[in-house]
C-alpha cells in the first residue's frame, strides 16, 4: 500500500496513549481522539477542512476475543 | 492481481507484540460521504461488526429491531444494517455492499470485517509468518 499517508501513519505509530479510543489522522498527524467516533471525526473536520481524514479505533491491550 | 497489506503490530504493556490483519477501507452509509478507516479482517466472524457510534457517523439506519448476537465475548444487543465498502489499491477498486451488525451497547471492539458479503468477493490469505494479508479478487463468473 503506498500513496496514502494516513495509512502509513497508522502502520508506524504505536498509539500507546490512544488504546481503546478513536483517533483521526489527517495529513500525517493525529489531529483528534476520543471515546466517540462521530465527535472525533467532526473535531478532525474542523481542524482539517476539506482534507482526507482516516478514523480508526485503536485496539486495547487485551487479547481480543469476540 | 492480489492486494497485499502488512499486519499491524501492537505492543502490549508486557512487551508482547500482537500482529493484527488490518486493511484500509472506505465505508459509507446510504447517501453519506466515504469515510476512510482501518478494519480488522476476522475469518471467525459470521458477519461484519461495527460499534454504534461509528454507525452514527456513517448515518446508518439503526432504528430497526434489536436482536441478540453471541461471540466468545458474550451476548450483545445488535441491529442489522448494511454499509458500502470500497477497497482501492493502485488501479484496482472494488465497491460493494455488505451486511453489518451494529453493536448497540458500549463496546471495545474496532471495525471488523466478517465473512458474509466480504469473504465471497476475494480469496483471502492470512500469512502470519510473513505478517501479511492478501486479497485476490475473484470475478463472479469464476466462482464454483
Amino acid at each position: 500500500m503506498s500513496g496514502n499517508s494516513n495509512y502509513e501513519v497508522f502502520m508506524k505509530e504505536g498509539f500507546g496513549k490512544y488504546k481503546g479510543k478513536w483517533i483521526a489522522i489527517c495529513e500525517k498527524n493525529i489531529v483528534s481522539s476520543g471515546e466517540n467516533a462521530k465527535e472525533t471525526f467532526e473535531k478532525a473536520q474542523g481542524i482539517c477542512p476539506g482534507k482526507k481524514i482516516m478514523i480508526v479505533k485503536i485496539p486495547e491491550e487485551h487479547t481480543m476475543i469476540y | 492481481m492480489a492486494i497485499s497489506y502488512r499486519y499491524k503490530n501492537i505492543k502490549r504493556e508486557d512487551g508482547v507484540e500482537r500482529k493484527l490483519p488490518y486493511i484500509p477501507i472506505n465505508v459509507r452509509g446510504s447517501g453519506s460521504s466515504w469515510i476512510e478507516t482501518m478494519a480488522l479482517v476476522d475469518s471467525g466472524a459470521d458477519v461484519s461488526v461495527i460499534p454504534k457510534d461509528f454507525a452514527e457517523l456513517l448515518g446508518l439506519d439503526i432504528g430497526g429491531k434489536r436482536e441478540k448476537a453471541n461471540g466468545l465475548g458474550g451476548e450483545v444487543e445488535v441491529v442489522n444494517s448494511f454499509m458500502q465498502i470500497n477497497i482501492r489499491y493502485k488501479h484496482e477498486s472494488y465497491t460493494f455492499s455488505i451486511p453489518v451488525q451494529v453493536i448497540m451497547e458500549k463496546t471495545r471492539i474496532p471495525v471488523i470485517l466478517g465473512r458474509d458479503g466480504f469473504f465471497d468477493k476475494f480469496i483471502i490469505e492470512f500469512d502470519h509468518y510473513a505478517e501479511r494479508i492478501k486479497l485476490k479478487n475473484v470475478p463472479t463468473g469464476n466462482r464454483i
